[in-house]
């Protein structure tokens, strides 16, 4: 009995210590570059520390603050939409051009390499044509809207819409990469598994539905978490475009954490910002998980 | 373009399906007429980008912008090459981005596989602080990271405290350490590596090989799709990466590429096109690192030499 | 070098972390070495279209004073090179002099972090433009002295007044006039859709400020009370200014709101001909005559005759901990002469801090050059020089813009902003 129980925990303890030297220099880095600073970051959410003045213990002032800073909430709410609004298409849009471009056929490579191009595009040549795109006199979207029969809209200029067009811009810029982690993903799925389906005569859509989709969920939620990270911590793309304008409308949270920072030296009440952002990315991710176990129930 | 998505799907799963013979034909010239549509939408800006860096100064500015050049201004491009620093500052890049990227594979995998495929006491905590560690906003780590680096012990003249010294600061070590393993890369390998069936690595186990060999011989390769997106992804953040270059190096002999860019589109009257020349050039690596790995994502678990 | 590293990188990432911390140690010990001798740090932001005048200003030091052993790093704009200062300050690494744009010097010297550079340069300060030294001057200490400055004016296409009938030699004199000129200078489609200003008035926050300022200073107000301890823009000038600006956008119809937004300089409405009148600076020469505009100057009307500006400073500052405070005084000093001012105004086309160099027939030689100098002599000689000057912008900005969207009422929208700005400012 004793020498039994020695032996599995021996076994347990190799295989422990196994695992902590794959893990260990990964882990390392982390605590240095992340887990520190944001173990830092929360010591400083409670105190009014600028980097230059003499740094006072200020408890919970900053939170209080946030709670009756409208400009926040306002980036708070912005930023929630933007997530809400990049995520899903992001996901299914790089799913269909993984799919379409998994198969065998001339030029393939062209257009893989094309569907990538976006996040390789300078931010600020992207930036002029699709405010080009927008642009509400000569620019096709509206044109396109038009030959619909559908009123112009001034896009980036109106405090309603600039959002939303930024969230088109977005999704465009990322489904290429949500592509390529896709076909990685593609070349697990045994060829066999298809055809057993072809046999038994499933068309193609019901393949993509009962098949693709299942057997790609693990991929699907790293992809889920990985958007809904980025998206809430979107910065470069909207200033380059909008400035956080008009009005505020695409102002988002960690615009206005960096800005709270560097530009009025309050890295205490940035700090602040940014742990609240780590629990409304936390919540999201949580939220977005579950709803993505019920899909798959 | 979803549509568009589809309808090729649907195209190309047809081919092998007996119906009549003309269908298919016209399915692939939809289906690849929709994907050339796509294709052009997704490019256009990427063209615009390429095309502004051979235009003369007046052509910059002109609206609606045009997509082809009146004539090609090499001149943007010499300005960009000749520059003093941009050889030196290449040099840096690539030290950085490769670097990076190869702590990257390394660190990633090794703790995706642990996560993925072993036991461990305190294995749900260290995967769930992982994943937390994903959503701290980098932006708010600005200070704490360059003071940390600063501290490293015994490093640029610190003590064991590590203080006294300028630690890792103007070192490519130190602008290496916050990127040489990222949450997004150990996430994203630990996914892969447990949609590998467990009968791989099973019989191994039974002739009792090391966790290390399984990893090494059996996963590894089974998983180099994954690796290569990896690699992409790491380099491409690597290479665009600015804020840890800036931060943690002072001198001009450490500068990158991206450190570069940002100095030649200073200020409101930036010339434009020598902007974009170099913004162009810049991405001019990642699309052959790309191309280089693309295959290993499609082909990484096919052994025959078959080319698409 | 780069190969050595790189094999030396493979091999130490192998071995782990541990070891490589050691090598680590010793690529920082050499670098470190490096940084020992007595060197003048100079951390510079003459980026861009400043680049080869900061250059030939450095150039010429070096060989004016070898012995400084001037060592600088370029940065490409003021907010990349805030987060250096701030971050190496707390690890004292922060060089020994800098040049900056304005505001940021005033809120490290607001931390204490600043040397009074009134007592340590020797340099006649009467000699220096006085509207453009204010922006250095807070807690009745000198902490940052003026390089150069932009100043503001209106910015017309020639070809679009000379089209509409109107006389590019006879621009506008009072608010009446250039409100004529910007109703004349306007194109509408059928539609109504906008297809050039008349006057493009903001693109981003710091226009929108910037434009309320001046006809602010045009109905005869400031920002701020004359000790800068209270807000007076939401007062009947501020109110008018901003009714005026209202009117034009809504009545007369010579903009859209948000028209011309984009990236920088590359969108911008008047030098891609859709815009016939802007605010513009020093800045906006070289990409409007890039761009092939008929690019001329005026000085910003006032509301019954006059003119006003605004100056915009970069300022040299020196760290109160700095090693090498002589050398960095040294630089401020040769920087300040009139050769070294006139060489950088007429190779960077910013207006030189000093007055004799204004006035410098190089100078004067260059006519957007001679015209800018002329609009900085309309600007104030007080500056709202407050370390919470960013965050005063932005206040304003928001508030300038929810009255241009019909949002509230302009007396609401700058009287809730006056009160924000005070919170500010009581709170230090």
């Amino acid at each position: 009995m004793a020498s039994r129980s020695s032996a599995t925990a021996t076994g347990a303890f190799n295989q422990n210590l196994g695992a902590y030297l794959f893990l260990a220099p990964a882990l390392l880095i982390l605590f240095l570059s992340l887990l520190l600073p944001a173990v830092a970051t929360i010591g400083m959410s409670l105190t009014d520390v600028s980097f230059l003045r003499p740094t006072t213990f200020v408890g919970l002032d900053n939170y209080l603050r946030l709670l009756s800073d409208g400009r926040f909430q306002q980036a708070v709410g912005n930023t929630t939409y933007y997530t809400l609004g990049v995520t899903l298409p992001t996901m299914v849009l790089g799913l269909l051009a993984a799919v379409a471009l998994n198969r065998r056929f001339p030029f393939r490579i062209a257009f893989r390499t094309i569907f990538y191009l976006p996040v390789l595009t300078s931010l600020i040549a992207a930036a002029v044509v699709w405010v080009y795109l927008y642009e509400p006199y000569s620019g096709p979207m509206n044109g396109f809207l038009v030959s619909l029969g559908l009123p112009p809209q001034p896009w980036l200029q109106s405090p309603d819409l600039a959002m939303t067009a930024l969230i088109i811009m977005a999704v465009w810029r990322d489904f290429g990469t949500a592509m390529i982690i896709y076909l990685a993903g593609l070349q697990d799925i045994p060829e066999e598994i298809y055809e057993a389906a072809r046999l038994d005569g499933a068309g193609r859509l019901a393949i993509l539905r009962r098949i693709t989709v299942p057997m790609l969920s693990s991929v699907t939620f790293y992809l889920m978490i990985i958007l809904i990270v980025q998206s809430f911590q979107v910065f470069g793309a909207i200033y380059v475009m909008t400035g956080g304008g008009p009005l505020g409308s695409t102002e988002t949270i960690v615009f206005q954490m960096y800005q709270t920072a560097f530009g009025y030296t309050e890295f205490g009440y940035a700090a602040a910002m940014s742990t609240v952002l780590f629990f409304v990315i936390l919540l999201f991710s949580i939220v977005g998980t579950k709803i993505m176990r019920r899909g798959e129930a | 373009m979803s549509v568009a998505m589809s309808d090729s799907i649907q195209t190309k799963g047809s081919i092998g399906a007996t119906v009549q013979a003309a269908r298919p034909v016209i399915e692939a010239l939809v289906g690849y007429g929709l994907l050339l549509f796509a294709a052009f939408a997704t490019m256009a800006p990427f063209l615009w980008m390429v095309s502004t860096s051979f235009k003369a100064d007046p052509e910059v500015f002109q609206f609606p912008p045009s997509f082809v050049p009146q004539g090609l201004v090499w001149q943007n491009y010499l300005d960009v090459i000749y520059a003093p620093d941009t050889g030196r500052q290449l040099v840096n890049s690539l030290i950085f981005a490769l670097g990076s990227t190869l702590s990257n594979l390394v660190f990633c995998s090794l703790a995706g596989f642990a996560l993925a495929r072993m036991q461990f006491r305190g294995k749900t905590f260290i995967f769930a602080l992982v994943v937390g560690l994903l959503m701290v906003p980098a932006q708010s780590q600005i200070v704490p990271v360059f003071l940390i680096v600063q501290r490293i012990p015994f490093a640029g003249g610190n003590d064991w405290m590590g203080n006294g010294g300028t630690g890792l600061l103007n070192t490519y070590w130190g602008m290496i350490l916050p990127t040489a393993a990222t949450p997004f890369g150990i996430f994203l390998m630990r996914q892969f590596f447990s949609r590998i069936p467990i009968e791989y690595e099973e019989s191994a186990r039974l002739d009792g090989a090391r966790p290390f060999t399984i990893f090494w011989r059996i996963i590894l390769p089974l998983a180099r799709p994954a690796m290569a997106v990896l690699g992409v992804l790491s380099f491409q953040s690597a290479w665009n990466e600015f804020i840890w270059p800036l931060i943690l190096t002072n001198s001009r002999d450490m500068a990158t590429l991206q450190i570069g860019l940002q100095l030649i589109q200073s200020g409101p009257d930036a010339r434009w096109n020598v902007v974009m020349a170099m913004a162009t050039l810049i991405t001019v690596p990642i699309i052959v690192v790309f191309l280089f790995a693309q295959r290993y994502v499609i082909d990484g678990a096919v052994t025959s030499g078959v080319k698409g | 070098m780069s190969d050595k590293s790189l094999t030396l990188s493979r091999r130490e990432l192998l071995l782990g972390v541990a070891a490589s911390s050691l090598a680590l140690g010793f690529a920082g010990v050499s670098s470190r070495a490096f940084g020992q001798d007595q060197q003048l740090v100079f951390w510079s932001q003459f980026a861009g279209s400043k680049r080869a005048a900061g250059e030939a200003l450095e150039t010429a030091f070096k060989a004016a004073h070898p012995e400084r052993n001037l060592v600088s790093t370029l940065y490409a704009e003021p907010p990349q090179l805030n987060e250096k200062i701030l971050t190496s300050i707390n690890g004292n690494t922060a060089p020994d002099l800098f040049v900056q744009h304005w505001d940021y010097n005033l809120t490290y010297a607001a931390g204490d972090r600043m040397l009074d550079l009134g007592e340590a340069l020797d340099v006649d300060m009467a000699a220096l433009d006085p509207s453009l030294l204010a922006y250095g001057h807070i807690n009745g200490a000198q902490y940052s002295i003026p390089m150069y400055g932009t100043s503001r004016g209106i910015g017309f296409n020639r070809a679009y007044v000379i089209e509409a009938g109107l006389d590019p030699e006879a621009p506008p004199t009072t608010w009446a006039e250039f409100r004529d000129w910007a109703i004349a200078l306007t194109k509408r489609h059928e539609s109504g859709l906008l297809e050039r200003a008349g006057f493009s008035m903001f693109h981003n926050d710091l226009e929108a400020w910037e434009v309320f300022t001046l006809f602010l200073q045009g109905a005869g107000g400031t920002l701020l009370n004359e000790d800068l301890s209270a807000p007076t823009f939401a007062g009947p000038e501020g109110v008018k200014a901003l009714t005026f600006l209202h009117g034009l956008l809504h009545e007369d119809k010579v903009t859209d709101l948000g028209f011309g937004l984009g990236p920088g300089g590359l969108a911008s409405p008047f030098n891609s001909g859709r815009a016939s009148m802007i605010i513009a600076g020093n800045y906006s020469t070289n990409n409007a005559l890039r761009a092939g505009i008929e690019f001329d100057l005026a000085p910003i009307p006032k509301e019954n005759g006059g003119y006003t500006s605004l100056v915009d400073p970069f300022c040299y500052a020196v760290p109160r901990d700095a090693r090498n405070v002589e050398g960095a005084v040294e630089f401020i000093a040769f920087a300040l002469t009139p050769e070294q001012q006139v060489a950088f105004a007429v190779e960077s086309k910013n207006v030189p801090v000093l007055k004799s160099a204004q006035q410098d027939p190089a100078v004067q030689a260059d006519p957007y050059l001679a015209k800018f100098v002329e609009t900085a002599s309309y600007a104030p000689a007080e500056a709202p020089a407050i370390p919470a000057f960013s965050r005063l912008v932005t206040i304003i900005a928001r508030a300038v813009q929810e009255a241009m969207f019909n949002r509230t009422s302009v007396e609401d929208a700058l009287a809730a902003a006056a009160n924000e700005v005070q919170t500010i400012l009581d709170r230090g």
